[in-house]
């Protein structure tokens, strides 16, 4: 087990306490109502590709996702005589199924594959970041990557009567106020970011109050980003297998994050 | 202490389940204070879906209606969590029906995200076991109608949080008919006299929400 533990002192005190299982064999629980609202697979390449290729590519993957949308960035340069050209500029296109909950993102800087919610399972999830990895790969001659990352967006939605949510009741990581400094919170933000101190992978979770799609709730964002940027591997059996235990380092945080009423609200 | 205070007003739609974050009051020039507001504006932006920028150009009405579908199913995404996936799927071809172009005048106002966000949000509180019919109205309002035995309701959701309803029932013989605006948060308080039941129960083989 592998304890994390931060204070930062000042006139509001915010503690965290993540346990980190490092055991072989951890099992993720299914849970009916899983609070996923978008899982993400995200490699950044080192070099940008081609407008042409990445076109091809998508092209490729129309059967699964046959709505295709072009993005635009802005060109920016200046003239001799001091002024600014600006001119729209093709960034990249998104993917979508035809009921718009899988996503793929051919970008001239990246590739994502993502799921939004109703989550389903990994497997499944990870054969789609695969097949559309097959299809961007096919159209590059070599793809050197600077980061890859597995990235989960989890909403939790508090019923609550009452009018107020203990914050500790559902997760452990969470922000500490002095009595003195409020009675009641409105909103807050927290982010954490650190080594995971295995596969050389890092994290970043950002957790805070939203505002809930549900009247008489209260939701809270548990985002957590998996990453890695260093030794990359050249080869995709590496690759996927890397993908792989960045999933089971972000499992492993995500349930060290929630408390067992938390489960009760994702088992009803 | 770490207790938050569940909202009571009305949000705005596009703030519905983002991340949100107060700018620093004082301007400050410190690098930390920089660095900080930097890392406090990365937590509310999106993730790498939603990051990208459409191509922007002028839409006409079959785009417009293929923007909306498109909006509206993932809008209902951010909440499937909560609903049946029977009842989603269901949901999905009637907007496909609704929003089918052919069906569409030239100069037709599609329904809005936000009168959809209202409906979405309508359903979840009452969470009705017969599903509405639904239709549009010429403002782009997004209209939920429920009939049962010549008793009808029809709900138009505007946005905000905002309803505007009607009924017709027979109760003890004699017809009733009412109107109301009101916020969706009392919109069951204010229906409960008329026995909504009539219309939100279940009937054979109809489908909870969630």
């Amino acid at each position: 087990m592998n304890e994390q533990t931060g204070v930062f002192d000042g006139s509001h005190r915010i503690r965290f306490e993540l346990h980190v299982s490092q055991e072989d064999g951890f099992a993720m629980p299914q849970y009916p109502r899983a609070p996923i609202v978008e899982a993400v697979i995200e490699f950044r390449l080192a070099r940008p590709l081609a407008q042409q290729a990445l076109e091809k590519a998508a092209h490729r993957l129309r059967g699964a996702y046959p709505f295709s949308e072009a993005e635009t960035g802005m060109n920016v340069s200046f003239t001799s005589t001091g002024g600014i050209d600006t001119s729209p500029a093709w960034t990249g296109v998104k993917l979508s199924s035809i009921d718009r909950t899988d996503v793929v993102m051919f970008r001239t800087v990246s590739f994502a594959c993502s799921r939004l919610a109703p989550y389903t399972e990994w497997g499944e999830f990870r054969r789609r970041g695969e097949a559309a990895w097959q299809a961007f790969r096919r159209q590059a001659d070599s793809i050197a990557l600077s980061r890859l990352g597995v990235r989960y967006v989890n909403r939790i939605d508090v019923p609550s009567e009452s009018g107020s949510v203990n914050v500790q009741d559902y997760l452990t990581i969470f922000p500490t106020v002095p009595a003195a400094g409020a009675k009641l919170l409105t909103q807050y933000a927290m982010q954490v970011a650190s080594a995971i101190g295995e596969d050389e992978c890092n994290f970043v979770l950002n957790t805070g109050s939203v505002p809930s799609p549900l009247i008489g709730y209260s939701s809270f964002v548990l985002d957590l980003d998996v990453y890695r940027e260093s030794n990359l591997p050249l080869k995709d059996d590496t690759l996927w297998e890397i993908v792989e235990r960045m999933r089971r380092h972000k499992n492993r945080l995500f349930e060290s994050c929630i408390t067992d009423r938390a489960r009760e609200l994702f088992n009803q | 202490m770490s207790i938050v205070q569940v909202a009571h007003g009305r949000p705005d739609p596009a703030t519905i389940g983002r991340p949100m974050v107060k700018a620093l009051s004082a301007a400050s020039a410190d690098i930390s204070s920089l660095l900080l507001a930097r890392r406090l504006e990365s937590f509310a932006s999106p993730t790498p879906t939603f990051a990208g920028r459409p191509l922007v150009e002028e839409k006409n009405l079959r785009e417009k209606l293929f923007d909306s579908l498109a909006a509206f199913k993932i809008r209902t995404a951010s909440v499937a969590m909560h609903l049946d996936r029977a009842w989603r799927d269901r949901l999905f071809a009637q907007l496909d029906s609704l929003l089918d172009a052919e069906s569409w005048e030239a100069d037709d106002l599609p329904p809005t995200i936000n009168s959809f966000s209202t409906f979405l949000r309508m359903i979840l509180l009452l969470r009705p076991d017969r599903r509405p019919g639904i239709g549009a109205a010429a403002d782009g309002s997004l209209i939920a109608m429920w009939t049962a035995v010549g008793d009808r309701l029809t709900i138009e959701c505007l946005s905000g949080d905002l309803v505007r309803w009607y009924l017709s029932v027979s109760i003890d013989g004699e017809n009733e008919r009412a109107a109301g605006l009101t916020p969706l948060g009392r919109l069951g308080a204010v229906l409960s006299p008329y026995g909504p039941d009539r219309w939100f129960a279940a009937h054979g083989n109809d489908l909870h929400p969630g």
